[in-house]
């Protein structure tokens, strides 16, 4: 029989313990999941190492491995709140997208608020130079008329 | 002197008293958080990690500013905030009086593996009442993506 009566790696095992704990409902909870992600791992590799340690020096290992199992249960959790954040990509590439073509927008619609006054002011001038013209398309053939008139009058 | 000693080594051999004063201090962290910052300022210096990324509300959508409420005594506006906000703050309460109660055993070399599993079961079974409405919907979510 071995006697089981040193405290090898139970400090780290606390310190897992802890961490696996806090884990545990960070992990659950949908805005802290980042947190729980970190104290997860952090709590794996350390009830690991105290694990290894225990074994080594023979010491009491409940401790450490009820750490290792909240630590696992905690990033677990945080895991996969992190792969609905990533599955749920599309819906923040849409949104995104939705943004920047509001700002296309917005933008069109700010350029022509501010060249409104010019882009009529141009309409006017492009309006007065058709009107122009036609009248004095219609002057020249009033006179074109006029004179086909005059020599049709002076044969007969 | 030599008590001062004896008393330290004590609590370094003794997991319990250090775990259990480890967790007061984290839940008092907690409830103290929930007092110095207030849902009128929204002067959190923890940003919510999910709601920034996902649209609409998910289920801990303020979470923070209803524990903020409960510490003040508004009740009906920490439901307003959060519904399941109270049945929360309450397991992290009943927590802080369980941790200083099992504490208080261990110091009195009361705290044998039957106060052990007793604290286990009865911390286990608080938890999954609390966060019922957080485990469901994290098996919602895990059912829909997979």
């Amino acid at each position: 029989m071995q006697e089981q009566n040193t405290n090898a790696g139970q400090g780290l095992g606390i310190a897992g313990l802890v961490l696996g704990v806090l884990a545990i409902p960070l992990g659950l909870i949908p805005c802290t999941f980042f947190i729980a992600l970190v104290f997860g791992a952090v709590g794996i590799v350390l009830s690991a190492i105290a694990l290894s340690q225990a074994n080594r020096g023979k010491g009491p290992r409940g401790l450490i491995i009820a750490a290792l199992v909240c630590s696992i249960l905690g990033f677990s959790f945080a895991f996969f709140w992190g792969i609905t954040l990533k599955k749920a990509s599309p819906v923040i590439k849409s949104v995104i997208q939705e943004i920047k073509q509001e700002g296309n927008l917005e933008e069109v619609f700010k350029d022509l608020g501010n060249n409104t006054e010019e882009i009529l002011k141009d309409l006017e001038i492009e309006e007065q130079d058709s009107i122009q013209e036609t009248n004095q398309d219609m002057e020249e053939k009033e006179r074109a008329l006029e004179d086909s008139l005059r020599v049709l009058e002076g044969v007969k | 002197m030599r008590k001062r000693i004896q008393s330290l080594h004590r609590i370094q051999a003794s997991p319990s008293i250090l775990i259990n004063s480890i967790f007061i201090v984290v839940l008092l962290g907690i409830l103290s958080y929930s007092a110095l910052f207030s849902a009128d300022r929204n002067n959190y210096p923890i940003p919510s990690s999910i709601e920034t990324l996902k649209k609409g509300k998910e289920i801990s959508w303020g979470l923070s500013r209803s524990f903020s409420e409960l510490m003040r005594g508004r009740i009906d506006s920490a439901r307003m905030y959060n519904e399941h906000g109270p049945r929360i703050f309450l397991f992290f309460l009943v927590q802080v009086f369980m941790r200083l109660f099992f504490l208080f055993l261990v110091l009195r070399n009361h705290y044998g593996m039957t106060w052990v599993y007793l604290d286990a079961g009865t911390s286990i079974v608080l938890f999954v009442i609390a966060f019922w409405p957080f485990i469901c919907r994290f098996k919602e979510v895990v059912v829909s993506v997979f």
